[in-house]
């Protein structure tokens, strides 16, 4: 919708604006005088030939040449004035129009500045490019792909540093949440998400709740946050045994729903197989990595403590991705 | 990206050369972490640069001073 603005953030469309601002300028500068010269000249050719036919020629001239100029003049008022009726019925072409040519006279000693945006905005782009490498053969690059100071970075390296610890820490106490004695996985996620600064002090966890309600302690309690849709960078994604296409990248939350014959599955006697929209899972981890058809993770509770573990991809007992930034 | 006018953004932070360190690096961590301050709709420029001179504007950009 903002296609005219998106132009003319362009500097070399700004400095071409720019100039063509000042011809205009000169150009309304240069008419009246000339306007007034060229009478001038009119009237004297006129005097000078003394005949009378010359003289009333050169008077129908004036206003012949004063049209000229008034309709040279009218048209960009014309524009002006067409462009604020828009405006002011908030069409974003109008928008697009005013503030690309406020730019443009504003930009007169301000080019480097847009040189340098855009440069930047190149080098962002670049990023994006090549973010997370889902399916990286190189095994060590994999977290540093997305950069150690990305959030998902910091994540993986916070949830790195815990394996191997357990919730309890005392007789009463937990390390990531609930009663000793509780399934933890859920906590020790929601936890991690806590701990993750993005800007100002809020968390992925307080991002994430700003999209729905998240039950810290069951292994589904982030559903509805990922399921809600109020946010085109959150998704929940099913994974390829639920006919998803999804390739899980680093930070991803990822889902399990047990066999009925392992002793942790709770949902799958209860429920049935996950039909890839309602019913519960059974356990929840952080993606680490994906490095061909594995996909490795960190996950809270497995094994009764914080592990290292890896899934297949399209083993039917990984059921879906939660992903939080693209 | 040169949504708000610079001369506008220049009132909150001094330098057009912080301002762009700063854009730059606002997008960057949005390109990377999928954190927007607003709602997506809200923002009047598709690409993240712009984005994030907008939240400049907007207030939504503590800048410290050392």
């Amino acid at each position: 919708m903002y296609f005219l603005l998106d132009t003319c953030q362009h500097p070399a469309v700004l400095r071409t604006l720019y100039f063509g601002l000042i011809i205009k300028d000169i150009i309304f500068t240069v008419i009246p005088i000339g306007i007034i010269a060229m009478m001038l000249v009119d009237f004297s050719k006129a005097v000078v030939a003394g005949k009378e036919d010359e003289q009333q020629k050169a008077v129908k001239l004036i206003p012949k040449r004063i049209m000229y100029a008034v309709i040279v003049f009218t048209i960009p008022w014309i524009v002006n004035a067409l462009m604020k009726i828009l405006s002011s019925a908030k069409l974003n072409v109008a928008l697009d129009f005013n503030t690309c040519i406020k730019n443009a006279r504003d930009a007169e000693g301000n080019f480097d500045y847009y040189d340098n945006l855009l440069e930047e905005e190149e080098k962002v782009a670049g990023i994006r490019s090549s973010n997370p490498g889902t399916t990286n053969n190189d095994s060590n690059s994999h977290s540093s792909s997305i950069g150690d100071n990305s959030a998902p970075g910091r994540l993986i390296q916070l949830i790195n540093g815990e394996v191997g610890n357990t919730n309890k820490i005392g007789v009463d106490k937990t390390r990531y949440g609930g009663q000793v004695g509780n399934a933890w996985c859920a906590y020790f996620a929601t936890w991690a998400l806590k701990k993750i600064n993005i800007i100002d002090g809020k968390s992925i966890y307080d991002y994430l709740r700003e999209y729905g309600n998240i039950n810290d302690g069951a292994a589904s309690g982030m559903w509805p946050v990922f399921r809600s849709g109020k946010n085109e960078n959150i998704s929940f994604n099913k994974s390829k045994a639920y006919g998803g296409n999804y390739t899980p990248k680093p930070g991803d939350i990822i889902w399990f729903q047990w066999h009925e014959d392992s002793q942790a599955a709770y949902c799958r006697p209860r429920y049935g197989k996950w039909n890839g929209i309602t019913q519960c899972s059974d356990h929840v981890g952080i993606v680490e990595f994906v490095e061909g058809k594995t996909i490795h993770t960190i996950e809270g509770n497995s094994g009764g403590k914080v592990s290292k573990r890896t899934h297949d991809i399209n083993s039917d007992t990984v059921i879906a991705f939660g992903s939080w930034y693209k | 990206m040169i949504y708000p006018s610079i001369d506008k953004i220049l009132n909150i932070v001094d330098s057009k050369y912080a301002l762009v360190y700063i854009a730059s690096s606002r997008s960057k961590q949005m390109t990377k972490t999928g954190y927007y301050q607003k709602p997506l709709n809200e923002y009047k420029s598709e690409k993240n640069i712009g984005r994030a001179l907008e939240e400049v504007y907007d207030g939504l950009i503590h800048v410290e001073k050392h």
